[in-house]
C-alpha cells in the first residue's frame, strides 16, 4: 500500500515537474515528454527499488484506451471535413502506413544487430 | 509566465479535474465510459485481440451511441469525463516504465536502434503528408496527419503545438495503427522479414500502441522492441515536429 502511494506520487510528480517546466520557459515540447524522461533517469539512476514503486502505475498504461475516450468522440466534430477528403486520407493512412511498415521492418534486418541469444528458437 | 504562476496552473488543472468528481452526472458519465470500456475490453478479447475490434474504436462506437440515445451533446460529455482525460498525463509519463523494463535492447543496439527509429519515424508521416498535399487538403489536415505514428497522448498535444486538430490527430493515429497491426504478418511474410527484433521495432515506431500491443502476442522479443520503438518515436517525434514547424 505504502510503495503504490509513492510510486503514484513519484508518477504525478514527474507529470508535474515537467508541465511546470514548459510553462515557465515556454518550451516547444510537450510537458509530458520532458516528465517521461525525468521518470525514465529517476528508474535508470535508482534501478530496481523504484522500478518496484513505479509498477504500481501499470494499470495505466494498460488500460490508456480508456482515457482517450472522451478525445476521440471528438471526432464527431469534424464528419464533413473527414467525409470531403476521403481519397486522401486514405492513401495518407492505409497505403502509405503499409508501405511505411514495410520499408520501416526491411530497413531494420539491414540495420539492427541480430543477437541470437535473445530469440527463443 | 514565471514559475508561480506555472505551478496554479498545472495545480489549477490536476485539482479541477478531480473537483468535477463531486458531481453526480459526472460520476453517472464515469462509471457508464468504464462498463462500455469493459464490455468493449471483453469482446475484443473473446475475438482473439482482432484489431479492427480495439477496445477504443469499440468504446467510442458505444458511447457515441449512448450519447445519441440520451440526447447528450459531446461537449457536455467532454466536460463530465474531464478526469478521464486529465489521466491520460500520467499514463504517458508511465511509458517511462516499460521503456525502462526494456532498456537492455536499447543498450544493445545503440545507435542502429535511433538510426532505424529515425528512419520509420520520418518515412511514416512524410508518405502520408506527400499523399495529403497532392490532393490539396486543409493545412490543419496536412499537420495532424504528421504525427500520425506516435502514440496519441504525445500525437494529441504534438499537433496542438502545429496548428493540428488534436480529436483528428487521436482518429489518425488509431487508424494507422490498426491498419499497421492488421497489415504487418502478411507484410513481413511478403518481404521475409523474419527477425523478431526488426518486426517488432518496425511495427512500434509505425503503428505506435496498437502494433506493439499485436506485436506483444507474436512474442517477447517482438512485444519488447515494439515497445522500444513507440517510446523512441514518441520522443523524437514530440521533439522535432514542434521545433521545426511550431
Amino acid at each position: 500500500m505504502k510503495s503504490t502511494i509513492l510510486g503514484w506520487f513519484l508518477l504525478v510528480l514527474c507529470y508535474f515537474i515537467g508541465n511546470v517546466l514548459v510553462l515557465t520557459f515556454s518550451l516547444p515540447i510537450p510537458g509530458l515528454l520532458i516528465g517521461l524522461v525525468l521518470l525514465l533517469l529517476l528508474l535508470l539512476i535508482r534501478g530496481r527499488d523504484s522500478a518496484n514503486l513505479t509498477h504500481s502505475v501499470q494499470p495505466l498504461l494498460k488500460h490508456m484506451s480508456l482515457f482517450f475516450v472522451p478525445a476521440t468522440l471528438g471526432v464527431g466534430l469534424y464528419w464533413h471535413l473527414l467525409w470531403a477528403h476521403w481519397l486522401p486520407l486514405l492513401l495518407a493512412i492505409v497505403v502509405s502506413t503499409i508501405i511505411s511498415l514495410s520499408l520501416s521492418a526491411k530497413f531494420n534486418m539491414f540495420i539492427l544487430k541480430t543477437e541470437r541469444t535473445y530469440d527463443a528458437d | 509566465m514565471t514559475l508561480i504562476d506555472a505551478i496554479q496552473t498545472v495545480w489549477g488543472d490536476m485539482t479541477s479535474a478531480f473537483a468535477t468528481v463531486a458531481d453526480v452526472n459526472t460520476l453517472v458519465w464515469l462509471a457508464t465510459t468504464v462498463m462500455v470500456y469493459a464490455l468493449s475490453l471483453q469482446i475484443f478479447r473473446y475475438c482473439g485481440g482482432q484489431p479492427l475490434l480495439h477496445p477504443l474504436i469499440l468504446t467510442t462506437a458505444g458511447m457515441a451511441g449512448v450519447l445519441a440515445i440520451i440526447g447528450v451533446e459531446i461537449d457536455s460529455y467532454q466536460s463530465y469525463a474531464q478526469l478521464l482525460h486529465w489521466l491520460l498525463g500520467p499514463a504517458t509519463v508511465a511509458l517511462a516504465l516499460p521503456l525502462y523494463n526494456n532498456w537492455h535492447f536499447v543498450k544493445m543496439q545503440g545507435w542502429r536502434l535511433l538510426i532505424a527509429v529515425m528512419a520509420g519515424g520520418i518515412v511514416a508521416p512524410l508518405l502520408a503528408w506527400i499523399a495529403l498535399v497532392s490532393f490539396n487538403t486543409p493545412l490543419s489536415l496536412e499537420m495532424t496527419m504528421l504525427a500520425k505514428s506516435i502514440t496519441t497522448p504525445f500525437a494529441m498535444e504534438t499537433v496542438n503545438k502545429i496548428q493540428g486538430v488534436p480529436a483528428l490527430a487521436a482518429v489518425f493515429v488509431i487508424t494507422t495503427g490498426i491498419v499497421g497491426a492488421m497489415a504487418s504478418q502478411s507484410v513481413f511474410r511478403l518481404l521475409r522479414v523474419d527477425d523478431k527484433q526488426a518486426q517488432g521495432l518496425a511495427l512500434g515506431t509505425v503503428a505506435h500502441a496498437v502494433g506493439t500491443a499485436k506485436a506483444i502476442q507474436m512474442n517477447e522479443t517482438t512485444g519488447a522492441m515494439a515497445t522500444v520503438g513507440l517510446c523512441v518515436n514518441g520522443i523524437m517525434t514530440s521533439i522535432i515536429l514542434p521545433i521545426t514547424l511550431g
